[in-house]
């Protein structure tokens, strides 16, 4: 590509990131998604809480970093930590081990509740690094980014494709709500409110089928012929190598204080 | 240069029938010419939005015959080959928009054209501008108004050069303001138009003859 071409194609781009301007997203999103895949990878099979600790401490600074919105990333990570909590209380009760607390005759394991903080932490870090470095970028970067990562086109597109409808569903099913509780439904638990929520689905799927064949009309009608077209060209930079050392040196050090706890 | 009386659609007794074999087109014969704005009005269920299809091969044809610049459709070929020049702005808006952003979503005709990505940037850029919708090239589909949607489904097929174009009703669901804009965009065109609608006088200021189907023929010429 001549380099005319690709400054246009770099404007393009830094408009589609006019949203944030952080250094995380001047970072190349191939470059975010390789590293946050082999990140969630070692916190995943991390059992080590220092490790799982020094992992959250590295998700919450790129958070920082990328700038996101304070109070929408606490809301979401509300959401989910609220069902960590039911862990919290879980686990201990249904993990053997030695005792922590005993309620009404039920004994509760410390090693129930060292599994709990394990799964919240490696969650939180996980999600919280998602957030940071591929939540940020533009679903049409994203779809360029994976197409050369080499991931299958028909799975870029499947995923294109549910990010731009998943509204389009939402709006669907608010309007079949409205008109069911504009015909005095109310939601209760019995077998005609399960029936209703049953056809209301069954509906959703309907007309989820029949937008789809429209689109591929559409499709067709603009001369698809099922080939994948990228439209922003990424060009790798000094900074992303930089970036991917960073961070693999982090995951590697992850990693070790796994053994070293193991030892 | 074509000339205004060159038809640049022939659609020769074409009839239509649901997998139940009932008729719901029957023996359907007319041309669109060069420049020519055609209304095809008829009630709902009339198969106005079949027509559409069948003229663009996304319905198989069953009986008769389509000649697309004096070249007979035969198999899907010669469709994907027609598509090129005939443009379908479908009903539903959301249909037609499905890629992240306006800017995309006009490109992608281009590019499945061959044209290479700056080219088609540039012209996609160039139709928005005329459209006067550059302000809305970075914004995600679902969060236009209606007009807005219309206006960049409309963008999404002009920038392919389409010497006709198919329109299935774009008043659909705009207000005055909005299909007045509309009105304006369509009647500065210079493509050749087979246009549905139920507005009858967004169809009186637009075309010069219409096309009525009832009870599966087209019974009259206005």
């Amino acid at each position: 590509m001549s380099q005319e071409k690709a400054e246009t194609m770099a404007i393009s781009i830094n408009a589609m990131f006019s949203g944030n301007h952080s250094s995380i997203q001047k970072i190349d999103p191939r470059a975010r998604i390789i590293c946050s895949f082999m990140f969630a990878l070692a916190v995943v099979l991390s059992r080590d809480i220092a490790a799982l600790l020094m992992a959250l401490s590295c998700s919450l600074a790129m958070v920082y970093m990328a700038r996101l919105p304070v109070l929408s990333t606490l809301k979401k990570m509300a959401a989910m930590d609220s069902f960590m909590l039911y862990l919290m209380v879980l686990l201990p009760f249904t993990v053997p081990g030695e005792v922590m607390v005993v309620v009404w005759g039920y004994e509760g394991s410390w090693q129930g509740l060292e599994q709990a903080i394990q799964i919240t932490l490696k969650a939180n870090a996980v999600v919280l690094m998602l957030f940071a470095t591929v939540s940020i970028i533009p679903s049409s970067v994203l779809g360029s980014a994976l197409s050369s990562l080499q991931v299958n086109m028909k799975l870029i597109q499947l995923l294109l494709f549910t990010m731009r409808y998943l509204t389009v569903i939402a709006q669907e099913y608010a309007r079949l709500r409205r008109s069911m509780k504009a015909r005095a439904f109310v939601m209760r638990f019995n077998w005609h409110s399960w029936k209703s929520i049953g056809y209301l689905i069954a509906m959703l799927l309907v007309r989820s089928m029949q937008r789809s064949q429209r689109i591929i009309n559409c499709m067709k009608c603009r001369g698809f012929s099922g080939k994948y077209i990228s439209y922003y060209p990424l060009q790798w930079q000094l900074k992303d190598t930089r970036y991917c050392l960073a961070m693999a040196l982090f995951i590697m050090l992850i990693i070790s204080i796994n053994f070293v706890g193991g030892l | 240069m074509t000339d205004i009386r060159t038809p640049l659609l022939v659609v020769k007794n074409l009839s239509h029938r649901f997998i139940s074999q009932e008729l719901l087109l029957d023996d359907l014969s007319f041309s669109i010419a060069s420049g020519e704005k055609i209304a095809l009005i008829g009630d709902n269920g009339a198969g106005k939005s079949t027509l559409l299809q069948l003229l663009v091969g996304l319905i198989p044809l069953q009986d008769g015959e389509l000649i697309a610049l004096d070249k007979k459709l035969l198999a899907e070929r010669d469709f994907v080959e027609m598509r090129q020049f005939v443009g379908l702005v479908f009903q539903d808006p959301d249909d037609q928009l499905f890629c992240p952003s306006v800017l995309e979503d006009v490109m992608f005709g281009p590019l499945n054209q061959g044209l290479d990505l700056l080219a088609a940037e540039q012209k996609s850029l160039q139709i928005l501008a005329n459209l006067e919708l550059t302000h809305l090239i970075h914004r995600m589909a679902s969060d236009l108004s209606g007009g807005e949607k219309r206006l960049v489904t409309l963008a999404t097929v002009l920038v392919m050069e389409p010497k006709i174009l198919l329109l299935d009703e774009p008043t659909n669901a705009l207000d005055s303001k909005a299909k007045q804009k509309l009105l304006a965009v369509l009647q500065s065109l210079d493509q050749a138009m087979l246009v549905i609608s139920h507005d009858l006088d967004f169809l009186k200021q637009l075309t010069s003859r219409s096309l009525v189907l009832s009870e599966r023929k087209l019974v009259s010429f206005i």
